[in-house]
Protein backbone atom coordinates (compact mmCIF):
# COMPACT_ATOMS: atom_id res chain seq x y z
CA UNK A 1 0.00 0.00 0.00
CA UNK A 2 1.29 3.43 -1.11
CA UNK A 3 2.38 6.02 1.98
CA UNK A 4 -0.27 8.78 0.58
CA UNK A 5 -3.25 7.66 -1.87
CA UNK A 6 -5.75 9.95 -3.20
CA UNK A 7 -8.60 7.79 -5.05
CA UNK A 8 -10.83 10.04 -7.45
CA UNK A 9 -11.52 13.33 -5.51
CA UNK A 10 -13.13 16.13 -6.89
CA UNK A 11 -12.36 19.88 -5.06
CA UNK A 12 -14.97 22.88 -5.39
CA UNK A 13 -14.44 26.64 -4.72
CA UNK A 14 -17.98 27.46 -4.62
CA UNK A 15 -18.94 26.32 -8.00
CA UNK A 16 -15.94 26.01 -9.58
CA UNK A 17 -14.57 23.23 -9.89
CA UNK A 18 -10.90 22.95 -9.37
CA UNK A 19 -9.60 19.38 -9.19
CA UNK A 20 -11.68 16.70 -11.57
CA UNK A 21 -11.80 13.14 -10.46
CA UNK A 22 -8.40 13.26 -9.37
CA UNK A 23 -6.10 9.90 -8.17
CA UNK A 24 -2.79 9.81 -7.84
CA UNK A 25 -0.25 8.21 -4.79
CA UNK A 26 3.09 8.81 -3.06
CA UNK A 27 5.39 5.42 -2.47
CA UNK A 28 7.48 6.00 0.85
CA UNK A 29 10.22 7.33 -0.14
CA UNK A 30 9.41 8.40 -3.41
CA UNK A 31 9.59 12.18 -4.85
CA UNK A 32 7.16 12.63 -6.66
CA UNK A 33 6.20 15.84 -8.81
CA UNK A 34 3.02 17.74 -9.93
CA UNK A 35 2.84 19.35 -13.12
CA UNK A 36 0.86 21.96 -14.84
CA UNK A 37 0.09 25.78 -15.97
CA UNK A 38 -1.17 28.55 -13.47
CA UNK A 39 -4.81 27.44 -12.33
CA UNK A 40 -4.43 23.45 -13.40
CA UNK A 41 -5.64 22.56 -9.47
CA UNK A 42 -1.83 21.78 -7.96
CA UNK A 43 -2.04 23.74 -5.01
CA UNK A 44 -5.78 22.82 -4.55
CA UNK A 45 -4.84 19.20 -4.10
CA UNK A 46 -1.73 20.57 -1.45
CA UNK A 47 -4.33 22.09 0.03
CA UNK A 48 -6.99 18.84 0.23
CA UNK A 49 -4.28 16.67 1.76
CA UNK A 50 -3.12 19.05 4.33
CA UNK A 51 -6.92 19.60 5.41
CA UNK A 52 -7.09 23.06 4.20
CA UNK A 53 -10.74 22.77 1.80
CA UNK A 54 -12.58 19.58 1.77
CA UNK A 55 -12.86 17.43 -1.68
CA UNK A 56 -16.91 16.98 -2.67
CA UNK A 57 -16.23 13.80 -3.36
CA UNK A 58 -13.18 10.79 -3.31
CA UNK A 59 -10.92 10.23 -0.43
CA UNK A 60 -7.53 10.71 0.52
CA UNK A 61 -5.53 7.95 2.78
CA UNK A 62 -2.37 8.47 4.27
CA UNK A 63 -0.83 5.72 6.21
CA UNK A 64 -3.81 3.33 5.65
CA UNK A 65 -6.04 6.34 7.89
CA UNK A 66 -8.44 7.98 5.38
CA UNK A 67 -8.21 11.96 5.98
CA UNK A 68 -10.36 13.32 3.79
CA UNK A 69 -12.54 14.82 6.29
CA UNK A 70 -9.70 15.29 9.58
CA UNK A 71 -9.12 18.25 10.87
CA UNK A 72 -5.55 19.89 9.71
CA UNK A 73 -3.72 19.97 12.94
CA UNK A 74 -4.57 16.10 13.22
CA UNK A 75 -2.87 15.89 9.51
CA UNK A 76 -0.12 17.30 10.89
CA UNK A 77 0.03 15.28 13.98
CA UNK A 78 -0.02 12.00 11.39
CA UNK A 79 3.37 12.98 9.66
CA UNK A 80 2.30 15.40 6.39
CA UNK A 81 4.18 18.67 6.02
CA UNK A 82 2.95 21.64 4.00
CA UNK A 83 5.48 24.14 2.40
CA UNK A 84 2.83 26.40 1.25
CA UNK A 85 2.85 28.76 -1.78
CA UNK A 86 4.99 32.02 -1.24
CA UNK A 87 6.64 30.83 2.11
CA UNK A 88 3.48 32.32 4.43
CA UNK A 89 6.04 32.92 7.60
CA UNK A 90 5.09 34.87 10.30
CA UNK A 91 6.75 37.78 9.32
CA UNK A 92 6.98 39.51 13.05
CA UNK A 93 8.59 36.36 14.81
CA UNK A 94 12.07 35.40 14.96
CA UNK A 95 13.37 33.09 12.76
CA UNK A 96 13.97 30.80 15.64
CA UNK A 97 9.91 31.48 16.95
CA UNK A 98 9.34 30.68 13.50
CA UNK A 99 10.96 27.21 12.99
CA UNK A 100 9.33 26.66 17.11
CA UNK A 101 6.03 27.23 15.47
CA UNK A 102 6.84 24.55 13.41
CA UNK A 103 6.83 22.05 16.31
CA UNK A 104 3.74 22.99 17.39
CA UNK A 105 2.02 19.87 18.34
CA UNK A 106 5.42 17.87 19.48
CA UNK A 107 6.31 17.66 22.69
CA UNK A 108 9.97 15.62 22.80
CA UNK A 109 13.01 16.20 20.96
CA UNK A 110 12.16 19.25 19.83
CA UNK A 111 15.76 20.55 20.62
CA UNK A 112 17.37 17.94 18.60
CA UNK A 113 15.40 18.55 15.08
CA UNK A 114 15.81 22.25 15.45
CA UNK A 115 19.21 21.27 15.87
CA UNK A 116 19.48 19.03 12.45
CA UNK A 117 17.57 21.57 11.05
CA UNK A 118 20.59 24.90 11.75
CA UNK A 119 23.21 22.11 10.38
CA UNK A 120 21.47 21.35 6.86
CA UNK A 121 20.45 25.61 6.63
CA UNK A 122 23.68 27.59 9.14
CA UNK A 123 22.34 30.76 8.07
CA UNK A 124 18.97 30.17 10.15
CA UNK A 125 21.63 29.31 13.17
CA UNK A 126 22.98 32.88 12.34
CA UNK A 127 20.24 34.56 12.45
CA UNK A 128 18.17 32.97 14.86
CA UNK A 129 17.14 36.09 16.35
CA UNK A 130 16.36 38.47 13.40
CA UNK A 131 12.43 38.99 12.43
CA UNK A 132 11.63 36.39 9.65
CA UNK A 133 10.42 39.42 7.84
CA UNK A 134 14.06 40.60 7.37
CA UNK A 135 15.37 37.53 5.22
CA UNK A 136 15.95 37.38 2.11
CA UNK A 137 14.19 35.78 -0.84
CA UNK A 138 16.67 32.21 -0.40
CA UNK A 139 16.78 32.42 3.50
CA UNK A 140 13.25 32.61 3.33
CA UNK A 141 12.84 29.80 1.23
CA UNK A 142 15.01 28.11 3.96
CA UNK A 143 13.05 28.87 7.06
CA UNK A 144 9.55 27.90 5.12
CA UNK A 145 11.09 24.39 4.51
CA UNK A 146 12.83 24.07 8.25
CA UNK A 147 9.83 24.99 10.00
CA UNK A 148 7.93 22.36 7.91
CA UNK A 149 10.24 20.13 8.69
CA UNK A 150 10.26 21.12 12.75
CA UNK A 151 6.77 18.82 12.75
CA UNK A 152 9.36 15.52 11.53
CA UNK A 153 6.81 14.62 8.56
CA UNK A 154 6.79 11.62 6.68
CA UNK A 155 5.61 12.77 3.72
CA UNK A 156 6.30 16.93 2.79
CA UNK A 157 4.66 18.92 0.34
CA UNK A 158 5.94 21.55 -1.50
CA UNK A 159 4.29 24.38 -3.19
CA UNK A 160 6.47 26.06 -6.18
CA UNK A 161 9.47 26.17 -3.59
CA UNK A 162 11.23 28.00 -6.39
CA UNK A 163 9.20 31.06 -6.80
CA UNK A 164 10.72 34.52 -6.75
CA UNK A 165 14.19 32.43 -6.29
CA UNK A 166 17.79 33.50 -8.24
CA UNK A 167 18.77 30.66 -10.67
CA UNK A 168 21.83 29.71 -8.44
CA UNK A 169 19.66 29.32 -5.55
CA UNK A 170 16.86 27.19 -7.83
CA UNK A 171 19.92 24.43 -8.12
CA UNK A 172 20.65 24.51 -4.42
CA UNK A 173 17.03 24.30 -3.65
CA UNK A 174 16.42 21.22 -5.60
CA UNK A 175 19.29 19.42 -4.14
CA UNK A 176 18.47 20.31 -0.86
CA UNK A 177 15.13 18.40 -1.94
CA UNK A 178 16.60 15.47 -3.47
CA UNK A 179 18.85 15.12 -0.27
CA UNK A 180 15.89 15.34 2.24
CA UNK A 181 14.22 12.98 0.25
CA UNK A 182 17.75 10.35 -0.10
CA UNK A 183 17.48 10.60 4.03
CA UNK A 184 14.26 8.82 3.71
CA UNK A 185 11.32 11.82 3.48
CA UNK A 186 8.77 11.26 1.06
CA UNK A 187 8.15 14.29 -1.35
CA UNK A 188 5.53 15.37 -3.37
CA UNK A 189 6.61 18.85 -5.41
CA UNK A 190 4.27 20.93 -6.94
CA UNK A 191 6.36 22.84 -9.47
CA UNK A 192 6.34 25.34 -12.32
CA UNK A 193 9.83 24.87 -12.97
CA UNK A 194 9.50 21.58 -14.66
CA UNK A 195 12.87 21.08 -15.73
CA UNK A 196 14.55 21.26 -12.50
CA UNK A 197 11.50 19.16 -10.82
CA UNK A 198 12.04 16.31 -13.60
CA UNK A 199 15.56 16.67 -12.61
CA UNK A 200 15.51 15.95 -8.98
CA UNK A 201 12.08 13.36 -9.24
CA UNK A 202 10.99 9.49 -9.69
CA UNK A 203 7.65 9.84 -11.05
CA UNK A 204 5.43 12.91 -12.27
CA UNK A 205 1.61 13.62 -12.80
CA UNK A 206 0.78 15.97 -15.64
CA UNK A 207 -2.71 18.26 -14.35
CA UNK A 208 -5.03 20.07 -17.21
CA UNK A 209 -8.22 21.86 -15.82
CA UNK A 210 -7.91 19.94 -12.21
CA UNK A 211 -7.30 16.43 -14.02
CA UNK A 212 -4.44 13.93 -14.33
CA UNK A 213 -4.06 13.83 -18.31
CA UNK A 214 -0.66 11.86 -18.02
CA UNK A 215 1.58 9.89 -14.84
CA UNK A 216 4.51 8.26 -15.59
CA UNK A 217 8.02 7.80 -14.50
CA UNK A 218 10.16 10.79 -15.17
CA UNK A 219 12.59 9.34 -17.51
CA UNK A 220 9.41 8.50 -20.08
CA UNK A 221 7.39 12.12 -19.34
CA UNK A 222 10.69 13.93 -20.26
CA UNK A 223 10.14 11.70 -23.92
CA UNK A 224 6.87 12.12 -24.23
CA UNK A 225 6.12 14.31 -27.51
CA UNK A 226 3.08 16.69 -25.64
CA UNK A 227 5.18 17.11 -22.48
CA UNK A 228 8.14 18.44 -24.44
CA UNK A 229 5.87 20.47 -26.55
CA UNK A 230 3.84 22.16 -23.35
CA UNK A 231 6.41 21.74 -20.62
CA UNK A 232 9.86 21.47 -21.59
CA UNK A 233 10.40 24.25 -24.88
CA UNK A 234 10.37 22.07 -27.33
CA UNK B 1 1.29 77.93 32.29
CA UNK B 2 2.30 76.00 34.82
CA UNK B 3 3.98 72.65 34.72
CA UNK B 4 2.19 70.82 37.58
CA UNK B 5 -0.85 72.01 35.92
CA UNK B 6 0.37 70.47 32.85
CA UNK B 7 1.51 67.25 34.93
CA UNK B 8 -1.61 66.77 36.32
CA UNK B 9 -3.13 66.79 32.80
CA UNK B 10 -0.86 64.29 31.75
CA UNK B 11 -1.62 61.97 34.83
CA UNK B 12 -5.43 62.40 34.23
CA UNK B 13 -4.69 61.27 30.51
CA UNK B 14 -3.10 58.19 31.50
CA UNK B 15 -6.05 57.24 33.36
CA UNK B 16 -8.33 58.21 30.60
CA UNK B 17 -6.14 55.67 28.29
CA UNK B 18 -6.28 53.30 31.08
CA UNK B 19 -10.28 53.24 30.65
CA UNK B 20 -10.13 51.61 26.74
CA UNK B 21 -6.98 50.49 26.45
CA UNK B 22 -7.91 46.90 27.50
CA UNK B 23 -10.55 47.40 25.24
CA UNK B 24 -8.62 48.31 22.58
CA UNK B 25 -6.41 45.52 22.96
CA UNK B 26 -8.98 42.87 22.67
CA UNK B 27 -10.46 44.62 19.58
CA UNK B 28 -7.01 44.58 18.10
CA UNK B 29 -6.89 40.80 19.54
CA UNK B 30 -9.80 39.81 17.66
CA UNK B 31 -9.05 41.88 14.46
CA UNK B 32 -6.05 39.96 14.21
CA UNK B 33 -7.24 36.74 14.76
CA UNK B 34 -10.33 36.87 12.90
CA UNK B 35 -10.46 39.72 10.79
CA UNK B 36 -13.89 40.95 13.01
CA UNK B 37 -13.87 44.88 14.28
CA UNK B 38 -15.97 43.66 17.13
CA UNK B 39 -17.62 46.71 18.38
CA UNK B 40 -19.83 44.22 21.22
CA UNK B 41 -16.48 44.33 23.17
CA UNK B 42 -17.98 47.68 24.21
CA UNK B 43 -21.24 46.27 25.32
CA UNK B 44 -19.09 43.92 27.20
CA UNK B 45 -16.84 46.61 28.78
CA UNK B 46 -20.81 47.75 29.94
CA UNK B 47 -22.16 44.07 31.32
CA UNK B 48 -18.48 43.64 33.37
CA UNK B 49 -19.42 47.28 35.44
CA UNK B 50 -22.91 46.21 36.12
CA UNK B 51 -21.83 41.99 36.98
CA UNK B 52 -19.47 43.70 39.25
CA UNK B 53 -22.30 46.01 40.76
CA UNK B 54 -25.01 42.74 41.23
CA UNK B 55 -21.83 40.52 42.81
CA UNK B 56 -21.25 43.14 45.53
CA UNK B 57 -25.03 43.91 45.90
CA UNK B 58 -26.42 40.59 45.67
CA UNK B 59 -23.75 38.25 46.35
CA UNK B 60 -21.89 40.23 48.72
CA UNK B 61 -18.45 39.80 47.29
CA UNK B 62 -15.71 42.37 48.32
CA UNK B 63 -15.05 44.75 44.99
CA UNK B 64 -11.76 42.99 44.47
CA UNK B 65 -12.96 39.37 44.20
CA UNK B 66 -15.98 40.83 42.28
CA UNK B 67 -13.39 41.92 39.60
CA UNK B 68 -12.77 38.22 38.52
CA UNK B 69 -16.70 37.54 38.49
CA UNK B 70 -16.64 40.06 35.38
CA UNK B 71 -13.90 38.96 34.04
CA UNK B 72 -15.03 35.53 34.23
CA UNK B 73 -18.43 35.94 33.07
CA UNK B 74 -17.64 38.41 30.60
CA UNK B 75 -15.03 35.97 28.64
CA UNK B 76 -17.52 33.67 28.63
CA UNK B 77 -20.24 35.97 27.21
CA UNK B 78 -17.59 36.96 24.36
CA UNK B 79 -17.75 33.39 23.25
CA UNK B 80 -21.22 32.79 23.27
CA UNK B 81 -21.51 35.93 20.87
CA UNK B 82 -18.97 34.14 18.83
CA UNK B 83 -20.35 31.16 18.64
CA UNK B 84 -24.00 32.48 17.97
CA UNK B 85 -23.15 35.05 15.63
CA UNK B 86 -20.13 35.40 14.27
CA UNK B 87 -18.87 31.94 13.42
CA UNK B 88 -21.97 30.99 11.50
CA UNK B 89 -20.59 33.96 9.02
CA UNK B 90 -17.69 33.15 8.59
CA UNK B 91 -16.86 33.22 4.96
CA UNK B 92 -19.12 35.65 4.31
CA UNK B 93 -18.03 39.20 3.35
CA UNK B 94 -16.43 41.14 5.91
CA UNK B 95 -19.28 43.95 5.59
CA UNK B 96 -21.46 41.30 7.23
CA UNK B 97 -19.55 40.58 10.67
CA UNK B 98 -19.16 44.46 10.96
CA UNK B 99 -23.17 45.01 10.69
CA UNK B 100 -23.55 42.05 13.43
CA UNK B 101 -21.17 43.17 16.17
CA UNK B 102 -23.18 46.37 15.55
CA UNK B 103 -26.21 45.17 15.80
CA UNK B 104 -24.86 42.99 19.10
CA UNK B 105 -23.64 46.05 20.60
CA UNK B 106 -26.95 47.97 20.11
CA UNK B 107 -29.38 44.79 21.42
CA UNK B 108 -26.89 44.23 24.32
CA UNK B 109 -26.62 47.93 25.49
CA UNK B 110 -30.70 48.09 24.84
CA UNK B 111 -31.12 45.01 26.58
CA UNK B 112 -28.88 46.67 29.76
CA UNK B 113 -31.34 49.56 29.73
CA UNK B 114 -34.17 46.61 29.81
CA UNK B 115 -32.89 44.52 32.65
CA UNK B 116 -30.63 47.07 34.33
CA UNK B 117 -32.82 50.41 33.67
CA UNK B 118 -31.67 53.50 32.90
CA UNK B 119 -31.00 55.32 36.18
CA UNK B 120 -27.60 55.88 37.49
CA UNK B 121 -26.29 52.84 39.42
CA UNK B 122 -22.55 53.68 41.39
CA UNK B 123 -20.64 51.15 43.18
CA UNK B 124 -18.35 52.07 46.18
CA UNK B 125 -14.85 52.00 45.91
CA UNK B 126 -13.18 50.22 48.35
CA UNK B 127 -10.68 52.93 48.55
CA UNK B 128 -13.71 55.44 49.57
CA UNK B 129 -13.08 58.78 48.26
CA UNK B 130 -9.31 58.91 49.20
CA UNK B 131 -6.97 60.70 47.45
CA UNK B 132 -2.93 60.78 46.73
CA UNK B 133 -1.27 64.37 46.19
CA UNK B 134 2.39 64.75 44.91
CA UNK B 135 4.15 67.95 43.41
CA UNK B 136 0.40 69.94 43.79
CA UNK B 137 -0.76 67.05 41.60
CA UNK B 138 -4.19 64.96 42.27
CA UNK B 139 -5.49 62.00 41.64
CA UNK B 140 -7.65 59.46 44.18
CA UNK B 141 -6.28 56.59 45.33
CA UNK B 142 -9.23 54.49 43.37
CA UNK B 143 -7.81 56.01 39.63
CA UNK B 144 -4.57 54.93 40.59
CA UNK B 145 -5.63 51.23 41.12
CA UNK B 146 -7.30 51.31 37.89
CA UNK B 147 -4.07 52.66 36.43
CA UNK B 148 -2.02 49.99 38.23
CA UNK B 149 -4.45 47.04 37.81
CA UNK B 150 -4.47 48.23 34.00
CA UNK B 151 -0.69 47.98 33.34
CA UNK B 152 -0.42 45.12 35.04
CA UNK B 153 -2.87 43.14 33.18
CA UNK B 154 -1.55 44.44 29.96
CA UNK B 155 2.16 42.89 31.52
CA UNK B 156 0.01 39.49 31.72
CA UNK B 157 -1.35 39.73 28.40
CA UNK B 158 1.65 40.20 27.16
CA UNK B 159 3.19 37.24 28.61
CA UNK B 160 0.45 35.22 27.63
CA UNK B 161 0.94 35.78 24.00
CA UNK B 162 4.80 35.90 24.12
CA UNK B 163 5.84 33.28 26.02
CA UNK B 164 3.06 30.63 25.89
CA UNK B 165 2.64 28.07 23.52
CA UNK B 166 -0.55 29.28 22.87
CA UNK B 167 0.05 32.89 23.08
CA UNK B 168 2.55 32.02 20.29
CA UNK B 169 0.11 30.24 18.94
CA UNK B 170 -2.27 33.14 18.54
CA UNK B 171 -0.20 35.50 17.56
CA UNK B 172 0.88 32.90 14.81
CA UNK B 173 -2.23 32.97 13.31
CA UNK B 174 -3.06 36.76 13.33
CA UNK B 175 0.08 37.07 11.32
CA UNK B 176 -0.63 34.53 8.63
CA UNK B 177 -3.62 32.09 9.14
CA UNK B 178 -2.74 29.52 6.61
CA UNK B 179 0.76 28.81 7.86
CA UNK B 180 -0.40 28.47 11.52
CA UNK B 181 -3.22 25.99 10.58
CA UNK B 182 -0.58 24.48 8.06
CA UNK B 183 1.70 23.72 11.52
CA UNK B 184 -1.48 22.52 13.42
CA UNK B 185 -2.71 25.47 15.09
CA UNK B 186 -6.52 24.86 15.58
CA UNK B 187 -8.47 28.20 14.84
CA UNK B 188 -11.12 27.09 17.08
CA UNK B 189 -9.31 26.63 19.93
CA UNK B 190 -7.39 30.23 19.06
CA UNK B 191 -11.20 31.73 18.29
CA UNK B 192 -12.07 30.50 21.67
CA UNK B 193 -8.74 32.20 23.25
CA UNK B 194 -9.12 35.09 21.36
CA UNK B 195 -12.51 36.14 22.54
CA UNK B 196 -12.39 34.64 26.10
CA UNK B 197 -9.20 37.52 26.44
CA UNK B 198 -10.31 40.23 25.08
CA UNK B 199 -13.83 39.99 26.18
CA UNK B 200 -12.70 39.40 29.95
CA UNK B 201 -10.60 42.36 30.03
CA UNK B 202 -13.27 44.41 28.51
CA UNK B 203 -15.57 42.99 31.60
CA UNK B 204 -12.50 43.41 33.99
CA UNK B 205 -11.86 46.77 32.36
CA UNK B 206 -15.50 47.93 32.64
CA UNK B 207 -15.47 46.55 36.46
CA UNK B 208 -12.28 48.55 37.36
CA UNK B 209 -13.60 51.87 36.55
CA UNK B 210 -17.55 51.16 37.56
CA UNK B 211 -16.37 53.03 41.14
CA UNK B 212 -15.29 55.77 39.58
CA UNK B 213 -18.69 57.62 38.28
CA UNK B 214 -22.07 56.22 38.39
CA UNK B 215 -23.00 55.04 35.39
CA UNK B 216 -25.88 54.00 32.52
CA UNK B 217 -26.07 50.47 29.82
CA UNK B 218 -24.83 53.26 27.80
CA UNK B 219 -21.50 53.20 29.95
CA UNK B 220 -19.52 50.96 26.62
CA UNK B 221 -20.60 53.58 23.57
CA UNK B 222 -17.53 56.08 24.25
CA UNK B 223 -15.19 53.62 25.06
CA UNK B 224 -15.68 51.28 22.35
CA UNK B 225 -15.40 54.82 19.84
CA UNK B 226 -12.16 55.38 21.45
CA UNK B 227 -10.94 51.88 21.56
CA UNK B 228 -11.93 51.42 18.00
CA UNK B 229 -9.45 55.15 17.41
CA UNK B 230 -7.09 53.55 19.37
CA UNK B 231 -6.87 50.56 16.91
CA UNK B 232 -6.99 52.21 13.69
CA UNK B 233 -3.99 54.76 14.89
CA UNK B 234 -1.62 52.08 16.05
CA UNK B 235 -2.57 49.75 13.10
CA UNK B 236 -5.53 47.31 12.77
CA UNK B 237 -3.98 43.80 14.12
CA UNK B 238 -0.83 45.31 15.44
CA UNK B 239 -1.16 44.85 19.97
CA UNK B 240 1.47 47.41 20.54
CA UNK B 241 -0.35 49.39 18.22
CA UNK B 242 -3.47 49.42 19.93
CA UNK B 243 -1.86 50.00 23.02
CA UNK B 244 0.07 52.54 22.06
CA UNK B 245 -2.46 54.15 20.16
CA UNK B 246 -4.61 54.52 23.40
CA UNK B 247 -1.77 56.26 25.41
CA UNK B 248 -1.11 58.69 22.61
CA UNK B 249 -5.16 59.52 21.86
CA UNK B 250 -5.50 59.51 25.99
CA UNK B 251 -2.57 61.93 26.59
CA UNK B 252 -3.51 64.66 23.72
CA UNK B 253 -6.73 64.38 24.25
CA UNK B 254 -6.58 65.42 27.91
CA UNK B 255 -3.69 67.51 27.50
CA UNK B 256 -5.59 69.57 24.56
CA UNK B 257 -8.18 70.25 27.34
CA UNK B 258 -6.03 72.05 29.25
CA UNK B 259 -5.93 74.32 26.28
CA UNK B 260 -9.23 74.43 24.57
CA UNK B 261 -12.53 73.54 25.97
CA UNK B 262 -12.86 69.71 27.56
CA UNK B 263 -15.95 70.00 24.87
CA UNK B 264 -13.18 69.18 22.20
CA UNK B 265 -11.54 65.74 23.69
CA UNK B 266 -13.64 63.53 21.34
CA UNK B 267 -13.11 65.63 18.42
CA UNK B 268 -9.30 65.17 19.35
CA UNK B 269 -9.32 61.68 19.25
CA UNK B 270 -10.83 60.89 15.93
CA UNK B 271 -9.31 63.96 14.31
CA UNK B 272 -5.90 62.32 15.62
CA UNK B 273 -7.50 59.04 13.97
CA UNK B 274 -8.28 60.54 10.43
CA UNK B 275 -5.01 62.19 10.52
CA UNK B 276 -2.55 59.44 10.67
CA UNK B 277 -5.04 57.98 8.09
CA UNK B 278 -3.60 60.68 6.03
CA UNK B 279 -0.05 60.00 6.54
CA UNK B 280 0.37 56.44 7.18
CA UNK B 281 -2.78 54.27 5.93
CA UNK B 282 -2.25 51.00 7.51
CA UNK B 283 -1.46 52.73 11.41
CA UNK B 284 1.43 53.80 13.40
CA UNK B 285 2.91 50.41 14.24
CA UNK B 286 0.72 48.66 11.35
CA UNK B 287 2.14 46.52 8.53
CA UNK B 288 1.96 48.20 4.98
CA UNK B 289 -0.87 47.31 3.68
Amino acid sequence: MALLEIKSISVFYNKIKAVDNLTLFVEKGELVTLIGANGAGKTTVLRAISGLIRPRNGSIIFKGIDITRMRPDKIVQLGIAHCPEERKLFPRMKVKENLMMGAFLRKEGVGKTLEWIYSLFPVLKERENQLAGSLSGGEQQMLAIGRALMSQPELLMFDEPSLGLAPNLVKKLASTIKNLNQQGLSVLLVEQNVEIAFSISNRGYILENGKVVLSDSVEELKENDMVRKAYLGG
Amino acid sequence: MNSSILLQFFINGIYISCTYVLVALGLSLIFGVLDIADFAQGALFMVGAYICYYAMKFLGVPYFLSLSFSLFFVAILGNINNLLVYRPLRGTIGANTLVAALGIFIIVQNLGLLVFGSEYTSVESPFGKAKFSFLHVFITEHRTFVIFATFFLIFLTWLFLYKTKWGQGLRAMSQNREAATLVGVNIDKVSIIAFGLAAGLAGVSGALIAPVEPFTPTLGGEVILKAFASVVFGGMGSLIGAVTGAFIIGITETVAVAFISSAYSSMIAFGLMILILFIRPQGLLGEKV
